[in-house]
C-alpha cells in the first residue's frame, strides 16, 4: 500500500515534467517555427506560391488554428486545433503520421525498436561487466607506480572521439581482415553476426570514461571505514572488494545504469548510421535529413517519456538496493507549485498562440521569407565569442585567487611540471582560436590593384569570406616558404594530393597523346598534410577547425553560467516554492534526450556555431545548475554565513561576497571538464549534419567529407589522420589538466599523489 | 614468561610525516595496557600498524611487532588473515561507519565467525555473540540493518564481530569516544566482563585517562609518535615522573577543585 501511493505521488510530480515538455515541443515546433515556414522549408525555399504551402498544410492538418477553433462548434472547438490533434494526442501515443510520406509514426517506431535494443542491449551488459572488471582490478593498483600509466592510458582512451572507433575498427575488422560484414541486417536472431561490430566498438568506445569512473566509485569505497573492518576481519581481499566493496557501490551504479534507459531504446545515432542498422537512431536521422518534423516531433516526446521512466525506475532502484532510503519522504515533491506553473504556462502559450495566429498571418503575407542564405561569416559574432571567452578565463582566474581553493590550485600547477605542460598546449590552442576569431572582411582589389567600389553602395567593396589573424600569419608563412598566394583560397589544388608531395593523387590522360601523367601541384611540397578531394590544405582546414572546437568547449558553458548561477543559487538560497520551480525547470530540460534537443534546434533554427552553443548550453545548464544549488544549500547552512548575517550583513552583500566566490571553483571544475566533452560532441554532431554549418571549419566536418574515402585504392587516410590527430592533441592535454584542477579544487578527493 | 605481544622499536612513516617514532612495549597474556596520548600522538598509528591494517602504499613500517615468536610486520598475507580477528581483533572508534551499511548485522558478524570457526554454525553463534555482549533481543538485531540501532548497540555489536574469532588481543581504539556518557560506562563494564571470561589480553587506547581506572594493569604515555612513560598504571597516575604526564594529569578537571584558569599543556609541559 505504501508502494502505491508512493508510486502515485511520483507520477503526479512527473506528469507535469512531460507536459512541460510537451510545450516545449508545441513551442518550439508551432509557435518559433510555425507550419507555414515548415511548409516553405520542405517544399524547397525561395520560389513557393502560398496555394502550395496552403496545400501542404492542409494534407497534413496543420491548417488548423493553434488553440481555439471559433468556427467549429461544441467540443470541436478544442480538438479541431494543431494543439489537440498534433500536440496533445502524443499523451495517448498517438504520434500521427509523418510530414514526408504519410506514413503511420507508431507503426514504424515498434518494428524499429527491436534492431535498436539487439544493439544496445548486448552492449550496455557486458560493457557493465567488462568496465566494472577493469574498474575493480585497477582500484587495486591506487598509488602504486603503475597507476600513472594505467590512468594515462584511460584518459588517452577518453581522448579519442567515438568516430575513431568507429571508422577504425570498421575499416580493420570488416574491410581488412574481413572478420565481420562492414554493414546491413538480417531479420530475426541472423542478425547477430551484424550485431558483434557494434557491440564490440561501444565497449571499446566507452572503455575510457566508464572504467574511470567505477574505479573512481571503488578507490572511495576502498578510504572507508568498514572496509577496513572487514579487512581486520581477517577476509582475504577478494571477498572484501567482491562483496563489501562492490555492494555499497551499486547505488552509483544503478543509477547511471538506468539513466541509460533512453539511449537503449532510442539506439545509436552513430552506430546504426555507420553499420546501416534499421533502428530508431537511424530513423531520426533520416527524418532530420528529410525534414520530416513529425517524427522528429515525436521522437523527441518519446525520448522524453523514457526518460522519465528511467527516473521513476531510479527511485524504485534504490529503494531496492539501499536499506537506509525510505519511502516517502522529501523526494515526492511539492506538488502544488509545479502544477500551478505547468497550468500557468499552459495558459499563456494558448493565448500567446491564439492571438499570433493573426499576426504570423499578417507578417507571411507581407514580407516574404528570406531563405536561409549561405552563412557570410559575420563579423561581430566571432569578434564577440573570442572576447567573451578571452576575458572569462582572464575574470575566472583572477576571482578563484581570492579564495583558498585558487591558492591550492596555484600550488598544484607550480608543483606539476604535467599540468604546466598540458596547461601550455590548452593555451596554445586557445590563442591559435583567440587569432582566428579577429576577423575583418579585406578590400576587394581587381588584378591591377585598384580598389574595386560595390554598385550598390558606390563603396570599397569588402570580400565575401572574412580573413583573420591566423589567415594573415599563415600566408605569410606560405609566402616566405616561396608559395606566391595573395587569398587563403590561392592555397588550393585540384584535388588530392599526399603530404609533402609534388604531383597530385589522380592521374590525367593526355588527350593528344593518350599518356597517363601525374599533374604536377602549384604549390609542390608546401602541403604538409596533402589536400583533400576539393583540392584544400588538411593542414589549414585543421588548423581551422581549432576555433570551432574552442569556442564551443568553452563558451558553451560560459554561456550557461549566468542562467545556471541566478537560478541555482536562488533555488539553493530562497528555497520554497523558488526551489520547487528551478528543479522543475532542470528536470524538465534534462528529460529532453541531448541529442533530439539539438536536432529539433538545428531543423528550426538552421545551423550554426552559435545555434549550437546555445543548445548544448541549454543541455549543460541542467548539470550547473544543479551544482550550483546544492553547495549554495551547503554553504548556507555554514557559520562564517551566519556570522555575516549576525554582523548585519544584507542577503545581497552575503551572496555577493560569500556564496558567489566559494562557487567560482565549481565553476572552474565544471568548464575543465567540460570542455572535451563538448568538443567530441560538436565533432559528432557536425559528423551528422546537425553541427555548425559546413562552411565553418570543424572536424566533424571533415571527418564526414573524408570517411567516404576510406574505400578508394590508394586509401586516401590523412584528411582523416589529421582531423582525428587534431582532436587529440587537444583533448589528451585538456583532460589531462581537468584531472590535475578537479584534484586541486575539489575539496574532497584530498591531495593527489 | 614470554609475553603475549612484544612490539620492538616501531617506526610508521607517512610520506614525509613520522606519526610512530621508535616506540617499544610488551603486553602480557591477559594483561589490559592503556596506551593514552593526545590526538596525533600516534596511537591509532601504532595500533594499526600492528596488522598492516593502513593504507597498504602510504605508510611504511619498520621495527618487529613480535606475537608469541611470529613477527607480525614479515608476516606473508595469508598468514596475516588468520591473525587479523583469530589472534588480533579490533574495536574502532565510530561504530555507525566501521559496520558495512548495507549487510545485516546478524551476517557480518556470522563472517568473522566463519572466517576463523569453520564448522561452528555461523548464524546461530553470530546471534549468541551477541546477546552475549548485551543486545536485547538478539534474534531481531541479527536481521538489523546497522542504522536501525543506536550507537551503543552498533559497538556492541562490533565487539561481538571482534570475539567471534577468539582472539587473544583486543585493541579498542577509542571505542567509546563517540557514544555518550552512560553508554559510555555500559560498553567500559561489558570489556571487563569479557576480558575477565576470556583472559584476553586488551590494548586500550584513549586520549581519556581517567577512564581506565579499575581497569587497566599497565599504562602507555605517548606524545609526538615517542612513549615517553611507561609503567603500572596505579604508579603512573599517582605518581608520574614525566613532565608530560604531569601536565596530562593536571589538565583532567577534578570536581571541587577550585581554579581560577584550567591549565593548558602547553603551560604545564612545554
Amino acid at each position: 500500500m505504501l508502494v502505491l501511493s508512493y508510486l502515485l505521488r511520483r507520477l503526479l510530480y512527473l506528469f507535469p515534467i512531460l507536459i512541460g515538455v510537451n510545450l516545449i515541443t508545441f513551442l518550439l515546433f508551432f509557435l518559433v517555427n510555425p507550419p507555414q515556414d515548415q511548409a516553405r522549408q520542405a517544399l524547397g525555399g525561395r520560389n513557393v506560391r502560398p496555394e502550395q504551402i496552403a496545400a501542404w498544410m492542409r494534407e497534413r492538418g496543420y491548417d488548423r488554428p493553434r488553440f481555439w477553433n471559433a468556427k467549429e462548434a461544441g467540443l470541436k472547438k478544442a480538438t479541431e486545433t494543431i494543439f489537440f490533434e498534433k500536440n496533445a494526442r502524443l499523451f495517448l501515443l498517438d504520434f500521427g503520421r509523418s510530414d514526408v510520406d504519410a506514413h503511420p509514426v507508431r507503426t514504424e517506431l515498434v518494428r524499429r525498436i527491436g534492431p535498436s535494443l539487439m544493439v544496445t542491449l548486448p552492449a550496455m551488459a557486458l560493457g557493465l561487466l567488462l568496465h566494472l572488471a577493469l574498474a575493480l582490478a585497477f582500484a587495486r593498483f591506487k598509488g602504486a607506480r603503475a597507476e600513472r600509466g594505467i590512468d594515462a592510458a584511460l584518459v588517452a582512451l577518453m581522448s579519442i572521439s567515438g568516430l575513431f572507433y568507429i571508422i577504425g575498427i570498421q575499416a580493420l575488422l570488416g574491410k581488412g581482415w574481413m572478420w565481420i560484414p562492414v554493414s546491413g541486417w538480417a531479420d530475426g536472431l541472423d542478425a547477430w553476426r551484424f550485431v558483434i561490430g557494434p557491440v564490440l566498438i561501444s565497449l571499446v568506445a566507452g572503455t575510457g570514461a566508464s572504467v574511470r569512473f567505477y574505479r573512481a566509485l571503488f578507490e572511495e569505497e576502498l578510504g572507508r571505514d568498514y572496509v577496513r573492518t572487514a579487512r581486520a576481519k581477517g577476509l582475504p581481499e577478494s571477498r572484501v572488494l567482491s562483496l563489501h566493496v562492490l555492494r555499497s557501490s551499486l547505488v552509483p551504479i544503478a543509477t547511471a545504469v538506468v539513466a541509460g534507459l533512453p539511449f537503449l531504446v532510442m539506439g545509436s545515432l552513430l552506430l546504426e548510421s555507420f553499420f546501416a542498422i534499421p533502428g530508431l537512431g537511424n530513423y531520426t536521422l533520416d527524418a532530420l535529413n528529410q525534414k520530416d518534423f513529425a517524427i522528429v516531433r515525436a521522437m523527441v516526446f518519446f525520448g522524453s517519456l523514457l526518460t522519465i521512466l528511467g527516473l521513476l525506475l531510479t527511485d524504485f532502484a534504490y529503494l531496492l538496493v539501499d536499506p537506509r532510503i525510505r519511502l516517502g519522504g522529501k523526494k515526492a515533491g511539492r506538488l502544488l507549485p509545479v502544477w500551478l506553473f505547468v497550468v500557468g504556462a499552459t495558459l499563456v502559450l494558448a493565448i500567446v498562440g491564439h492571438l499570433s495566429d493573426p499576426a504570423i498571418r499578417a507578417v507571411q503575407a507581407a514580407a516574404p521569407l528570406a531563405a536561409a542564405a549561405p552563412a557570410t561569416p559575420a563579423l561581430w559574432p566571432g569578434n564577440l565569442g573570442a572576447a567573451l571567452a578571452l576575458a572569462a578565463l582572464i575574470l575566472l582566474p583572477l576571482l578563484l585567487m581570492r579564495t583558498l581553493e585558487g591558492q591550492r590550485l596555484k600550488a598544484t600547477l607550480a608543483s606539476s611540471r604535467l599540468a604546466q605542460g598540458c596547461l601550455a598546449v590548452v593555451l596554445f590552442f586557445i590563442a591559435i582560436a583567440w587569432l582566428d576569431s579577429v576577423r575583418w572582411r579585406e578590400i576587394v582589389k581587381d588584378s591591377a590593384g585598384k580598389v574595386v567600389l560595390d554598385p550598390r553602395t558606390a563603396e570599397p567593396a569588402r570580400a565575401q569570406q572574412a580573413t583573420s589573424l591566423l589567415d594573415a600569419g599563415l600566408l605569410s608563412a606560405w609566402r616566405l616558404a616561396g608559395a606566391p598566394v595573395a587569398k587563403i583560397a590561392d592555397l588550393s589544388e585540384k584535388t588530392y594530393s599526399a603530404p609533402f608531395a609534388k604531383t597530385l593523387f589522380v592521374n590525367t590522360t593526355d588527350p593528344s597523346t593518350g599518356e597517363r601523367r601525374k599533374e604536377t601541384l602549384k604549390h609542390p611540397g608546401r602541403h604538409p598534410m596533402g589536400t583533400d578531394k576539393a583540392g584544400s590544405d588538411v593542414f589549414l582546414r585543421a588548423v581551422k577547425g581549432v576555433r570551432t572546437a574552442v569556442l564551443i568547449g568553452i563558451l558553451t558553458t560560459l554561456l550557461a553560467l549566468p542562467f545556471a548561477l541566478l537560478l541555482g543559487v536562488a533555488a539553493g538560497w530562497y528555497g520554497g516554492w523558488v526551489d520547487d520551480l528551478v528543479q522543475y525547470l532542470y528536470t524538465l530540460i534534462s528529460a529532453i534526450p541531448g541529442v533530439l534537443l539539438v536536432m529539433a534546434f538545428v531543423l528550426l533554427f538552421g545551423q550554426g556555431l552559435w545555434q549550437i552553443c546555445v543548445v548544448l548550453g541549454l543541455t549543460g545548464w541542467t548539470d550547473l545548475c544543479r551544482l550550483m544549488r546544492g553547495e549554495t544549500l551547503k554553504l548556507r547552512e555554514l557559520p562564517f554565513i551566519a556570522s555575516a548575517r549576525a554582523l548585519g550583513a544584507r542577503d545581497a552583500r552575503i551572496l555577493r561576497c560569500h556564496v558567489i566566490p566559494n562557487l567560482t571553483y565549481l565553476v572552474l571544475v565544471n568548464l575543465a571538464l567540460a570542455f572535451s566533452a563538448l568538443v567530441l560532441a560538436e565533432a559528432t554532431l557536425s559528423y551528422l549534419g546537425i553541427g555548425v554549418d559546413p562552411g565553418t571549419g570543424s572536424w566533424g566536418v571533415m571527418i564526414n567529407d573524408a570517411r567516404l574515402e576510406l574505400s578508394r585504392d590508394p586509401v586516401v587516410a590523412w584528411p582523416l589522420l589529421a582531423a582525428f590527430a587534431s582532436m587529440f592533441a587537444l583533448l589528451l592535454p585538456a583532460n589531462l589538466l581537468a584531472d590535475q584542477i578537479r584534484g586541486a579544487l575539489d575539496p574532497k578527493s584530498g591531495s593527489k599523489p | 614468561m614470554t609475553p603475549l605481544l612484544r612490539v620492538e622499536d616501531l617506526h610508521v612513516h607517512f610520506r614525509s610525516v613520522e606519526a610512530v617514532a621508535g616506540i617499544s612495549f610488551e603486553i602480557q597474556k591477559g594483561e589490559v595496557l592503556a596506551l593514552v596520548g593526545e590526538s596525533g600522538s600516534g596511537k591509532s598509528a601504532s595500533a594499526l600498524a600492528l596488522t598492516r591494517l593502513l593504507p597498504e602504499r602510504a605508510a611504511e613500517i619498520r621495527g618487529r611487532a613480535l606475537l608469541g615468536d611470529t613477527d607480525l610486520l614479515s608476516l606473508a598475507p595469508r598468514d596475516l588473515r588468520r591473525v587479523r580477528g583469530g589472534r588480533i581483533a579490533y574495536v574502532f572508534q565510530e561504530p555507525m561507519s566501521a559496520l558495512h551499511p548495507l549487510l545485516r548485522v546478524g551476517r557480518q558478524v556470522a563472517e568473522a565467525v566463519r572466517q576463523h570457526r569453520p564448522g561452528v554454525p555461523a548464524m546461530k553463534e553470530a546471534v549468541r555473540l551477541l546477546g552475549e555482549t548485551g543486545l536485547p533481543d538478539p534474534e531481531r538485531a541479527a536481521r538489523a540493518w546497522p542504522h536501525e540501532l543506536s550507537g551503543g548497540m552498533q559497538q556492541r555489536a562490533i565487539i561481538a564481530m571482534a570475539l567471534a574469532g577468539e582472539p587473544d588481543l583486543l585493541i579498542a581504539d577509542e571505542p567509546t569516544t563517540a557514544l555518550d556518557v552512560t553508554v559510555q560506562a555500559q560498553i567500559l563494564e561489558l570489556l571487563k566482563t569479557e576480558r575477565r571470561k576470556r583472559a584476553m589480553a586488551v590494548l586500550f587506547i584513549t586520549h581519556h585517562m581517567a577512564l581506565l581506572t579499575s581497569f587497566a594493569d599497565r599504562i602507555a604515555v605517548m606524545r609526538h609518535g615517542k612513549i615517553v612513560e611507561q609503567g603500572p598504571f596505579l604508579e603512573v597516575i599517582s605518581a608520574p615522573k614525566h613532565p608530560y604526564t604531569r601536565g596530562l594529569l593536571a589538565c583532567v578537571p577534578r570536581l571541587g577543585a577550585r581554579l581560577k584558569r584550567f591549565p593548558t599543556l602547553s603551560e604545564v609541559a612545554p
